[in-house]
Parts: structure tokens; C-alpha cells; sequence
């Protein structure tokens, strides 16, 4: 409709939709940038820890990266990674509720979650709350 | 490129990088590097950094203030 104050820009995308979370803004803003680099299909978004759960309920993100899990998180989340937990090299990571701990996670290890997460979107998510 | 902690100090001495992000500035980086910045030491929102010796601490340092640092960092490569 001419001279009509709306717009829309709809974007076609292939990848994966991924939060990133933290409260630390520097690592955050760097990851994101990593994941937008190498993952360009890939939809990045951030928040600050404390909008956590108001970014999963507004984008449903098929991997979210965090300091700290939340039980939305867990409950609603196909693919979720819990960085660097309680400031120790040990990171959580679930993946349609399967969970695993890798030490000394790598850039390598989210880029796989990220590919991996990219299938995950039309399964049910299985998690349970710790 | 990166280094593991333990291994900082022997990688300023072997490569003298001009720049080095950090999550600990040891003696070596404090001494020997022109530029550096220990990012949330703490791990709180707190960092500091060193611009030729001149120290500031920056709250909730953004990842453009270290490309700022980082451009500084070239410009003085390029000099030398």
C-alpha cells in the first residue's frame, strides 16, 4: 500500500536459529560473530543472561549457548550448551536431551552442535530438568 | 594465534606480539607487550587494559573496544 509506514523483511533461512547468552558481553559478542562468520545460513541472536528466558520464548531457538542453563531452557530447547560452568573448563551440553560434558570445549565443538542442531528443529524436545 | 595460560609468558618471549588479550596479564605481558587487555579477570563485567602503558579499566567491555585496541596495535606494528 503506498506511503504505508509498514515494512517487512522477510529472510529466507537454511541454518540454524542460535542464541547466544551471557552476561559476560565481550565473550558474547565474539561467539556471535564466529557463529555469523562461519555458520552464515545460521540465524545468531544474543542476550543478556538475565532475558534468557524471554529470548527462548520469543525466537525458539533450536541451540542456545549460555553461562548458566535455565529450566526453560532445558524444557523448551532442542540443542543447549552450558558454558564453562561455575567458571571451570567442564561445559554441559544437550542435544534432544542427551547430555554430555566436554572438557576444554573448542570454537570446533559449537560449530559441530551448530550443524548438528540444524536437524534438530523438527524433533520433539525430550529434556527434563536437572 | 592462541596460548593456554601456563604457556603465555614463553610465547610473549619466543614471538613478542604487539597485542595480547588475556584472561590473566602476567609480569612478561605487563613488561613486554605494548598492548594488552586482561578480559574479566574475575569473571565479572570488569577488564583492563593497557595502551603503551597507560592503564584503564573498562566495565562491560564490548568486543568493538578490542578492535579498537586491535587497530592501535597495527598502527604501531606498521610504525616499527
Amino acid at each position: 500500500m503506498p506511503g504505508s509506514p509498514t515494512a517487512a523483511i522477510i529472510k529466507h533461512v537454511d541454518g540454524a536459529c542460535i542464541l547466544v547468552a551471557s552476561e559476560l558481553t565481550c565473550y558474547r559478542q565474539a561467539l556471535a560473530g564466529a557463529f555469523r562468520e562461519l555458520r552464515p545460513n545460521s540465524e545468531v541472536f544474543e542476550a543478556e543472561s538475565e532475558f534468557l528466558d524471554q529470548a527462548v520464548e520469543r525466537l525458539g531457538p533450536d541451540l542456545v549457548v549460555c553461562d548458566a542453563v535455565s529450566i526453560r531452557v532445558q524444557t523448551e530447547t532442542p540443542c543447549w550448551v552450558e558454558l564453562y560452568a561455575d567458571h571451570e573448563d567442564r561445559s554441559l551440553v544437550s542435544v534432544r536431551g542427551e547430555r554430555s560434558i566436554i572438557e576444554q570445549i573448542q570454537l570446533a565443538d559449537l560449530l559441530s552442535l551448530i550443524d548438528r542442531s540444524e536437524g534438530e528443529a523438527s524433533y520433539p524436545v525430550q529434556n527434563r530438568a536437572l | 594465534m592462541t596460548a593456554e595460560p601456563d604457556e603465555l609468558a614463553a610465547r610473549v618471549l619466543r614471538h613478542g606480539p604487539v597485542m595480547v588479550v588475556c584472561s590473566e596479564a602476567t609480569g612478561v605481558v605487563r613488561e613486554r607487550v605494548p598492548f594488552w587487555v586482561e578480559l574479566y579477570p574475575t569473571y565479572e563485567s570488569r577488564s583492563v587494559v593497557s595502551l603503551e602503558g597507560k592503564r584503564s579499566t573498562i566495565e562491560e567491555i564490548e568486543l568493538s573496544d578490542l578492535l579498537a585496541v586491535l587497530d592501535r596495535a597495527e598502527r604501531l606494528a606498521q610504525r616499527s
